[in-house]
């Protein structure tokens, strides 16, 4: 339950309620939907199916319908997976989902942010894409515009999130798949055998375990909108519609633009085309369209900003919760007149900027890399882990609390939901564990440890944030003006 | 202005250690791969010394700056098993740790990119996701090769 003596003073502004179906869903779209997934998992040809149907229903069916019944049952509370878990195991439960969350994002903001910068390279010169001061002024402006969105607040930020994943990453989805339709319908070679069932079953053995953990958490962030309840015109209603159709386009754009990239490019041709961007150009080239890969880089970067700024917001909003509740010192407790947390918004940029400096201008990071990518795994498993417990225990401790969503089956429903969610998640974070990379003996107990380590520094900040927290906390957080 | 007490300056501070520590650390720790000059045929012979047979080759340069010249192997093992193997040169240490920076940019989702990159002087060596399984026998044999030239 949560702890009642710790509860909110109410914030002086109630955030204006902008969001409806459509806004939610596309905030989920944002976070999950990404062109940079198709090519990489291309490379497994009809196999491709099999993955995406394990991340599927251990992980985005179980999620889709936990963040469906949580985020109704929990609609008058601000956080998302902080309220979500809070309320199942108090506030060490949420505090550390949320910060969770939030710090693996700290790891992935440099790699996403590399990422939109050398797709713009792209369509400028691909030349730029080594230059290291050309890549971190694009990724700082990047970081700290998509800040500045988020500084003003759900009417622009969500109005800047559904154009965006329009035109950033459903636009060329579809676009990707018209074309894959239209390579098979012109009788040109489709380069992956004739399909039979037994080719979308994936090679399951320890080489690809590793693999697993990847394939669970590429639906990760269909938590997202959850972070926005407050804004949500009708939350009871409009969250599952937003559930159910952004997991549908999701799973649909995903699943069909790999094939349509399986279809026209050898299996060699996209392990030698690593990135997104040669793969694309070579899909484009190979349609006779050369002139459309330029363009399609600009989407595709637009789709890098939308995804950075759905996760830079969410998670920040959610942080911002916990300042606001008491549980974080007054100085991270301020929120601006559109209601956004500033300084949570501020710390995370400035933390941000930091990681990326050592990023670019550290000589090789290929082993660290490996390392804190692993963290970046093992931190959302931990929150995952969280929300489906939450989902579990909170049937027994809140049996009769309304839930104008309620996944169906009763107990032994929610456990089966639950319980695949659970253990697709538990499964990943053992198997995040196994390196991948080309390491020693002496190197792969180094990188065992040092993800534990790791991942246990990044996780524990709540438990010694609420040892230190004072009654007064709660009732000096100002508002700017 | 709030007065900043002395359990905020903790937070601040622990905020500050726990994030950028290990950050740190990490990456100053892990020291990067010498760049130098490899043979052209460094997979062919890591692979044949590994008991592995090229049974395909073709040239194949990768469209990022400083890269100039790679190959892509199909390989067989003892049994009869194929996988597929790129290599990929690079003129500096800048062009080639960019090109591992892309790589690593390429993430599925928030986990990692597929495929495994292995540095050895101035090649990138990535084998396919569905070859791993042959990582453990022909990268004694890179490694071999890493520690064997010096820069």
């Amino acid at each position: 339950m949560s702890d009642e003596t710790a509860a909110p003073k109410k914030a002086v502004l109630t955030p204006p309620k902008v969001l409806g179906i459509f806004a939610l869903a596309m905030i989920n779209v944002a976070a999950v939907l990404s062109i940079r997934n198709f090519p990489s998992m291309a490379m497994f040809g009809w196999q491709c199916i099999g993955w995406y149907i394990i991340g599927t229903v251990l992980f985005l069916i179980p999620l889709s319908l936990a963040g469906a019944e949580l985020a109704t049952m929990l609609s008058d509370k601000g956080g998302g997976v902080y309220a979500w878990c809070k309320e199942a195991f108090g506030e060490k439960g949420g505090f550390i989902a949320i910060f969770c969350e939030w710090s693996n994002n700290l790891v992935w903001f440099p790699t996403v942010l590399a990422f939109i910068a050398s797709t713009l390279a792209f369509a400028l010169s691909p030349a730029l894409g080594s230059n290291s001061i050309y890549l971190f002024s694009v990724m700082m402006i990047a970081f700290w515009g998509t800040t500045a969105i988020a500084y003003f607040g759900e009417n622009v930020s969500s109005k800047f999130q559904n154009y965006g994943v329009i035109l950033g990453s459903i636009i060329p989805s579809i676009l990707i798949i018209g074309l894959g339709v239209w390579w098979a319908l012109s009788g040109a070679t489709i380069v992956l055998p004739p399909f039979s069932l037994s080719q979308i079953v994936p090679t399951l053995d320890l080489s690809t375990l590793p693999f697993f953990a990847t394939v669970i958490l590429l639906f990760a962030g269909m938590e997202m909108a959850g972070f926005h309840a407050l804004e949500t015109r009708n939350p009871s209603t409009d969250y599952p519609k937003a559930m159910a159709i952004s997991a549908v386009i999701i799973f649909a754009c995903t699943v069909l633009a790999t094939l349509a990239i399986a279809f026209v490019i050898p299996a060699d041709e996209l392990s030698l085309a690593a990135g997104v961007m040669q793969a694309i150009e070579y899909f484009f080239n190979a349609l006779g369209i050369p002139g459309a890969v330029a363009p399609m880089a600009v989407l595709i970067t637009i789709g890098g900003v939308v995804s950075l700024a759905a996760w830079l917001i969410g998670p920040a909003k959610g942080l911002g919760v916990v300042a606001e509740e008491g549980n974080l010192p007054p100085i991270f407790n301020r929120t601006n007149k559109y209601g956004s947390p500033v300084m949570v918004l501020f710390i995370q940029a400035l933390i941000g900027t930091f990681v990326s400096l050592l990023y670019v201008f550290l000589p090789s990071v290929n082993q660290a890399y490996w390392i804190l990518s692993a963290m970046t795994v093992e931190l959302l498993c931990i929150v995952y882990l969280l929300v489906f417990a939450s989902l579990i225990k909170l049937r027994y401790s809140r049996p009769d609390a309304p839930r104008p969503f309620k996944i169906p089956g009763g107990i032994p429903g929610i456990w089966l939901i639950g319980g695949m969610g659970a253990f697709g998640v538990i499964f990943a974070f053992i198997v995040g564990l196994m390196p991948t990379g080309a390491f020693t003996a002496k190197e792969t107990l180094f990188y065992v440890i040092g993800v534990l380590l790791g991942t246990f520094i990044l996780a524990v900040p709540p438990l010694i944030f609420l040892k230190l927290k004072k009654p007064s906390w709660i009732e000096t957080g100002n508002k700017e003006g | 202005m709030t007065e900043i007490d002395k359990e905020t300056w903790a937070v601040i501070l622990i905020l500050l250690l726990v994030i950028l520590v290990p950050f740190g650390a990490l990456m100053f720790l892990t020291n990067p791969e010498p760049y130098h000059a490899t043979s052209a045929n460094l997979l062919r012979e890591a692979a044949g010394s590994a008991g592995l047979k090229v049974v395909r080759d073709f040239n194949a340069t990768l469209r990022v700056a400083g890269a100039t010249g790679g190959h892509s192997y199909t390989v067989e093992d003892k049994n009869g098993n194929f996988f597929t193997i790129f290599t990929q040169s690079f003129d500096s240490a800048e062009s080639r740790d960019a090109a591992i920076k892309a790589h690593n940019a390429q993430s599925v989702g928030k986990g990692r990119p597929i495929g495994e990159l292995i540095v050895v002087g101035d090649q990138l060596i990535y084998i396919h996701p569905t070859s791993e399984t042959i990582r453990g026998t022909i990268l004694p044999e890179l490694n071999k090769k890493k520690s064997g030239i010096k820069p």
